[in-house]
Formats: structure tokens, sequence, C-alpha cells
């Protein structure tokens, strides 16, 4: 961080300045969520500090609102689904888009990042209007396509970065040794982005997991979970939505965590 | 555009980096206007000490005085010395004129008085008409010659070059080497030259530092350390080298007979003690190829096989093997008769004189091979 | 003939993502056909009458006013706070690095409402920072900052944040080393050098940074939602009540059609915009 040695002064007060406001937004941004796992162990109603005491009353409670963990069931199935579907359209869409040079590619490759532009609201209320429109009014299909268009922009853009890496060349020379076109594909390209997989998929999963603005308005017979603890704030008033709130925290931490660890966190940081 | 050129003076410098000693102990004094290059291999130190010259390495130990001042607190902005980077460093989002003048900028010097500065310099370096360009629009050549004015255009007491040739192409890099060293005599600037290539250092410098493992090893005029290298190290990074290792057999005066394994007698001119092991280095052009038998051929000659033969141009190098498996090399001149004399697998007589043998000092041996 | 069969097995593999496009470009379409109808869902016609009423009623262009305006501040206070950010990122230790990469990444995977949960916590009237403050004594009522402008604006910030760092830090990163050592050799002090060298190099990613993070504050939901209580609506609140809670969705319809175009006009506008700023600053 600072140099140790003798006759390094250039980092001076520009730097210090930026550390202080820099490390200032950094706690002020992790406080909230440290607020929230403190008040889920709160034993009474309020937020008081010192707490009172350690309890997992409110983490019990959850257990009283079966729909947090149907929806909780769902939002993970329905995370899982849409991500797989999303990978493999992702995946085969990106290497006819880095392999193939043909006209047009520039505007499908726009066209299927475009969900990335337009609003959220303006997405459900438009998959909304689709599906009442085809009498459809059932959540799960509806949000099952919603999401693949949601995750799609994700796993395209992961894929396209990581397949421009892998050069045309591996599979060809593999071909020439002797590997059939699908076995050269397997055997050179493919290991080289099974890292690409793992962020696509993770990156894709949480897009989905997290989405509440256009999910809401595809909540006929289901719900998420994201969508269901907005409920609760808005009616209740208890530190039962901290609980179910901290546990995310906690594995979304968990998850990050791990995404450092074995996939290297570049994918999202750039 | 006379500049105040300034001495730099090392005192035991030294840096670590970790459990590694970049610099040990450095100890060295540069002259005002002259140009010194730091030669080695990579990993020697030789960036570091021109970098912590610069400032952007501290010291672990020792001072560096510049212009007689000790710059121990000062940052590299307020060292007044031009730097030229090996990628050159130009900011990629100003013109060649605003990167020349970033310097003057820098000093508060306006606007007005800026251009016949930057104008002047740029002429010095044949830039004319490039003012308005940007970098990516320019050739190697060219962006190495605007970093060099950026460099000097604000008249620092020295010069510092991070190895700025090395990306240039032969050709090119040899037109720079003569331009850089008259733009520098012309110049009168103290100027230190890091490279890799004992070539440019020859050619260029005043002095050579030559060094390895974070310690000099010898300094000296290029003619200087060419000619005596003081170490194996020397001897092998700067040219190429035949070494002769023997045992002293016998002293009298004038000089002394070693015996060496695969040669037979050498008679070699410092008196060294009976019964010592020396090491002598002989330069591939002082050995002389003959069909013919020499006159003495028991001592200071060879007679060999043509085992491998390069043409080189300038001149033919020719590397023997006597039948006793010593091996040596022979740099013959490529005049009009001479031209690729030696055919592969021919024998010849090897040939040189007691003088050109160059002792290498005793505390620097290595194992011979 | 090889050649024929490969190029349509790979122009096979587009067509599922071309599905995709069809169901989006479908359903925006099925929103533009609605909000031609001039009256009610079931009535028939076409008209512009949706249209015209939104933008004739000031109340309803007051959604627009105040989402504009506080993206716009929002955007400004997301910068200052983010850039610093970025910057200690770029030019911290390893370590330091990885941490805060995680804690940033934390953030940017924890959803937007266990987040605004989270200010609730800390901005309400028995929030953290009142309970704080009154306890010392510094105030002697509890200060607005949730349910009015003010909370919004700071929930906006604080949850666009990691949209503004990844951008400016993936950018600051790519800046050579030699370069700010290149001025620095020329006489430059530290303030200089991120001036005339580091700053101007990193508007690419201050621009990426810009467009993201206001459209997002543009166009948000939850945040205006939960922070404003209803006493600070921005647009897309508007849309969902109008749609799901009034029940007028060619209406909605209509006004997400404006919303859409203005992001369209911002997204085009502000890349034309910053290109052109950006012209001589490329690698």
């Amino acid at each position: 961080m600072f140099q140790a040695k003798r006759g390094i002064p250039s980092r001076g007060y520009l730097h210090k300045a930026f550390w202080t406001v820099g490390l200032l937004v950094i706690v002020a941004m992790m406080v909230p969520l440290v607020v929230v796992l403190i008040i889920s162990f709160n034993p009474g109603n309020e937020l008081v500090f010192p707490p009172k005491g350690i309890s997992l009353r409110w983490y019990q409670n959850i257990f009283k609102h079966p729909v947090f963990i149907s929806s909780f069931q769902f939002t993970m199935a329905l995370g899982v689904a849409s991500t797989l579907v999303s990978l493999v359209i992702g995946l085969s869409g990106a290497l006819v888009l880095t392999r193939r040079k043909f006209k047009g590619a520039e505007v499908i490759s726009s066209l299927l990042m475009s969900p990335l532009v337009v609003p959220q609201v303006v997405i459900g209320m438009s998959f909304l209007s689709l599906f009442s429109m085809m009498h459809v009014y059932q959540s799960l299909p509806s949000l099952f396509a919603l999401h693949i268009v949601l995750t799609l922009p994700y796993t395209l853009r992961v894929f396209i970065a990581n397949l421009s890496r892998c050069p045309v060349s591996c599979e060809e020379v593999a071909m020439v040794l002797g590997a059939g076109k699908y076995r050269a594909f397997a055997e050179t390209t493919l290991p080289m982005i099974k890292p690409g997989i793992a962020a696509a998929s993770i990156f894709s999963f949480v897009t989905s997991f997290d989405n509440i603005t256009a999910s809401q308005f595809l909540i006929w017979d289901r719900t998420t979970l994201p969508i269901e603890i907005y409920a609760y704030i808005t009616k209740e008033n208890d530190p039962t939505v901290a609980a179910v709130s901290g546990i995310l925290i906690l594995l979304t931490t968990g998850l990050v965590l791990a995404m450092e660890r074995w996939v290297g966190l570049e994918t999202v940081t750039g | 555009m006379a500049a105040g050129a300034k001495s730099v003076v090392l005192k035991h410098v030294t840096v670590r980096y970790g459990n590694v000693v970049a610099l040990d102990n450095i100890s060295l004094e540069i002259e005002p206007g002259e140009l010194l290059s730091l030669l080695g291999p990579s990993g020697c130190g030789k960036t570091t000490l021109l970098r912590s010259i610069a400032g952007f390495v501290g010291l672990d130990g020792g001072e560096i005085f510049i212009g007689g001042k000790p710059c121990a607190d000062l940052p590299p902005s307020k060292r007044g010395l031009g730097m030229v980077f090996q990628d050159y460093a130009l900011f990629p989002h100003m013109t060649v004129a605003r990167n020349v003048a970033f310097g003057l900028k820098m000093r508060g010097i306006p606007q007005q008085e800026q251009h016949p500065l930057v104008n002047k310099v740029l002429a010095l370096l044949s830039l004319e008409g490039m003012e308005g360009r940007y970098p990516r629009q320019l050739s190697g050549g060219q962006q190495q010659r605007v970093a060099l004015a950026r460099a000097l255009v604000v008249e620092p007491g020295v010069l510092l070059l991070d190895e700025p040739l090395a990306a240039l192409d032969k050709k090119l890099r040899e037109e720079m080497q003569i331009e850089l060293r008259s733009l520098q005599r012309r110049v009168g600037i103290t100027t230190i030259f890091v490279t890799h290539d004992q070539e440019e250092a020859l050619t260029l410098s005043d002095r050579v530092v030559v060094m390895e493992k974070g310690r000099i090893v010898q300094v000296g005029a290029p003619i200087e350390v060419y000619e005596n290298p003081r170490s194996r190290f020397s001897g092998v990074f700067v040219g190429k080298s035949n070494f002769i290792h023997g045992k002293v057999v016998s002293c009298g005066e004038g000089g002394s007979i070693c015996e060496v394994a695969g040669v037979g007698p050498v008679a070699v001119r410092p008196e060294v003690g009976v019964g010592r092991e020396t090491q002598f280095l002989l330069r591939p052009e002082k050995v002389h190829l003959s069909t013919e038998r020499p006159p003495h051929p028991e001592t200071n000659c060879v007679y060999g096989k043509v085992e491998h033969r390069v043409y080189l141009g300038m001149v033919t190098e020719y590397h023997l093997r006597t039948d006793r498996g010593y091996q040596l090399i022979a740099a013959v001149l490529n005049t009009e008769r001479a031209a690729m004399r030696f055919e592969l697998g021919e024998s010849v007589w090897a040939i040189w004189s007691p003088d050109d043998l160059i002792h290498i000092p005793r505390t620097d041996h290595e194992t011979p091979e | 003939m090889a050649q024929k069969r490969t190029t349509a097995v790979s122009m096979g593999l587009l067509v599922p993502g071309m599905l995709c496009v069809l169901v989006f470009g479908g359903s925006l379409a099925s929103i533009a056909l609605l909000s031609l109808r001039p009256g009610r869902l079931t009535d028939s016609g076409i008209g512009l009458n949706q249209y015209i009423r939104f933008f004739s009623d000031p109340h309803y262009l007051l959604y627009v006013w105040r989402s504009f305006k506080v993206s716009l501040y929002g955007t400004l206070l997301t910068l200052c706070f983010g850039y610093p950010v970025a910057y200690l990122m770029a030019r911290a230790g390893l370590h330091t690095r990885v941490l805060l990469t995680v804690l940033l990444v934390v953030q940017f995977f924890t959803s937007y409402i266990v987040r605004a949960y989270a200010l609730m916590l800390v901005l309400g009237n028995n929030g953290l920072i009142n309970r704080a403050l009154l306890k010392v004594g510094l105030i002697h009522s509890p200060l607005p900052l949730i349910y009015n402008e003010a909370g919004v604006a700071i929930g906006l910030v604080m949850v666009s944040l990691p949209f503004m760092v990844f951008p400016i830090y993936s950018v600051l990163n790519g800046i050579a080393r030699r370069l700010e050592e290149a001025a620095e050799s020329l006489g430059a002090g530290e303030w200089q050098v991120f001036w005339n060298v580091t700053f101007p190099l990193s508007l690419p990613g201050v621009a990426a940074g810009v467009i993201i993070v206001f459209l997002f504050q543009l166009t948000s939901f939850i945040v205006p939602g939960l922070l404003g209580g209803g006493y600070y609506d921005m647009v897309a609140n508007f849309i969902y009540d109008q749609a799901l809670g009034v029940m007028n969705v060619p209406f909605a319809s209509a006004v997400s059609m404006v919303m859409l175009a203005i992001t369209l006009v911002l997204v085009v506008g502000l890349n034309k915009l910053f290109q052109r700023g950006l012209k001589d600053v490329s690698s």
C-alpha cells in the first residue's frame, strides 16, 4: 500500500484522499447489510444497540410463513431452469457470432442484448400484455420465458468474450490430427470455456433469482422469494424479513467467496 | 541547447525486494556530460539502478547525489531529470506537440513561450510537421524520437534511457544509435543508458558499466572493457571469447609457461608463480589460422579440424576442435582473398601471440569446464 | 456440399436465440398495440388518446420530472463516491484488491429488495442513524431520511454504486503505470499526474458507468417504492400502479412506450455524446 522505503514521497495527499473517501464509501455500503444480520438475531422487535441478546426467534418464525419456503423453492427452480436454457442458447448464439462473419451479425447481437437496455418495468409490462393477449394466465410459463430473455444477454456476453479467446485454429489442428468435427470441439474449445460456463451460470442465476420489477407483473399463481419479501415489508413490521434477508446475505457471501476461489471475479468486475 | 549537465554519484546504494538483493552496495561516479551505459543480462539490476536514480525505487541503503545534492527526499517530479522508457510511454490522448510540451506545462511556462521551445526540439529530432499527430499514427522510430524530444525540451540535468532502442528493427536501431550519440554530444547532457546489447554499449558509450547480479563487475571505456576484461563474466558478456586455463609449470623473465589441457604448453606474459592455476581469455580475432606449420609449433598454437563455420559478412567464424578435445573459436576478416578460405573438416593451425592473452584475475575464477 | 451443410448447422444454432428475440419483440409490440387503444382494454379502435392524456396532465409529467431530477444528481453523487472506490481498487495490493472486490460483488449480487430493506433499517426514524444521533444528543427529533426524496436519493446512490465502480475500475486497471511514471519524470506532481494523465484516460469507464447508472436510477422501481413509501413515486411505480392497481392497461402501456422511447434516446444520445468527446482517447 504505502512504500516503506526512503525516497518515494509520491504517495501524497491525493492518494490519501482517495483512500479515505473510498474506504468510507465501502464501509457505508456494508453497514446496512451488517445491520440486517444483527436485527435478525434481536430477541425483541426493536432496533437496539448493543443488541439485548441473541435469539433465533425470527428465524424460527420463517417456518410459520410457509410462503417463504415455497417461494424460495420456486425461485431456485426457476433460476436453475432458466440458467440452463440460457446457457445453451447463449453458447450456440456465441458460437455462430464469433466464428462466422456474416452481414447483420452486429444487428443480431444488439437484438439479443437488448433486454439489458429496456427498463425492467417495460419488460414486465410487455410480457404481461403478451401473455394476457394469448390468454395464458399462468406464472410458470410466462416467468420461465421472461427469465430466459432476461438472463440470455449475460450468458451471451460471457461466452462471446470467452470464445473470442479460443481461436478456431485449435479445433482445426485437432481435426488435422484426426479428430472429427464434434470431437475436436469437445476436446479443444469446450475445456477452454469451462471457467466461462461457471461464470455465466452464476451471473445468470443471480440475475434470475434477484429479479423483482419485471417478474411481479407475472405473479398469478406463484411468487418468487424477493417478491414475497417485498410484500411482507409493505404489510408487516417484524424482523422475520430480516431473518430471511440475513439468510440470503449469507448465501450470497458464500457464493461470492466460492466464485472468487474457483472461478475468479473478473467476469463481474471487468 | 547547452544543458546544465549534472554529475550523478551513487554511494553504497542497496535495494532489496524481500529476500532478493537487486542492488548490492553500488558505488559509482558519473561525470557531467558523459554517456554511460549500464550493461548486463536480464535481472542484473541495471534497470533497478536507473529507476532508483529516477526516484521510482526506494533505497534500502546508501545515497544518491544529483548535481552534488542528495536526493533521498526528492520525488521523481523534482529531480530535474529526463527519462525515456522502453515502450516510450507517450500519452495516447495527446498530440505530439502536447506530449512534448507536457514538461513545460508542468513547470508553468505559458503557452506562447512553449511553442518556440517545442518547435526547436522537434527540429532537433527531425520531427517537423508531426505536431498535430497522435502517437498511434506514428512509426516506432518516430515515437522514439518524440519520447526523446519530450524528455529533452525541459533541459534536464541528466537523461535516463531504459533500453530505448529495444523495440526497433536492427537497421533502424543502428541508425538511431549514431543519431543518439551525435545528439548527446551536441547537447552535452549527462546520459545514463540501460542496455543488454553489448554492441550497443560499445558503440554509444564514453564508459561502460558491466553489471551482474546486482553488482558492478567492471567500469571503463569500451576499449578498456573489451580488451581488458577484469572478470570472466565481463569477458564472456562483452564480445566473444576463448578461455584457456592451466597450471603454471615454469616461470622466467618476461613470462611463464602454463600447461593447458588439450593444448600443450602456453607462454604467457605475466609472471605468475609456479604451481598456480591461472585463467586467460583470448579473443577470436586474435587467433590466426594457417595451413602452414608455424615456426615454433611447441607453444601458443594448436592443430585442429574446422568443425563449424559461420559466415557473417564481415568476418567468418571458425569453430575448431583439436584431437585432444579442446575447442577454439577464430574470427577471420573476409578480405577478398581470405573469404571462406578454410573448408569444413579441414585441418588448420591456430596461432596466437602471448601478448594477446588477457589474464583474468584469480578471484573471479570459475570451475573450468 | 459439406460447406453448405455446415453453414446451415451454424445458422441453425442461431434459431433459439432468434426465438427469444421474437418473444421479446412480440411482447414489446403487444404493448405498443395496447397503447393505441383509446379507451378501456376491452374497447376497440385506434387512437393516440392515451398518449395525449399522459402529456397533457402536469400531474403525470411530474413523475417524469421527478425521475429525471433525482437521477441527475443521483448519478453525479454516485460518480463522486464511486470513482475513489474504483481508484483504490485499481491501485491496491493484491490482497486488499481481492477483499474489496468480494465486498463489492456481494453488494452487486444481493437482491435489491434486501439492500433497500437494509437501508430502511439504517435510515428510518427508528433506524441506526437516527438512534445513534439521538443518543449522542446531536439532534432532538429524528431526521426525515426515509419516505421522501432524500431517502430515495440515498437509496439510489447506494444501490447503483457497484454499477459505477466496475466499469471505471476496469478501465483504470488498463492504464499503464508507465504513463504515470513518464508524467512524474517530466515534473508532474501527484495531482497533475491524475488530472493530466490518469483521469482523461479513465473517461471511457466513467462514461460507461454514468450511462448505466443514470438509466438504472431513472427507471428504478424498488428503491422509490420502499424508501419513498409512496411519497416519491417515480415513473416505474406509476406504470405499475396504472397497470395492476387501477387496471388501466392501455394507459400503462402508453406510459411504458414513452419510457422506452426516453431510454432509447438517452442510450443512443449519451453514447454519441461520449464517443465524440472521447475520440482522442484510444489505446
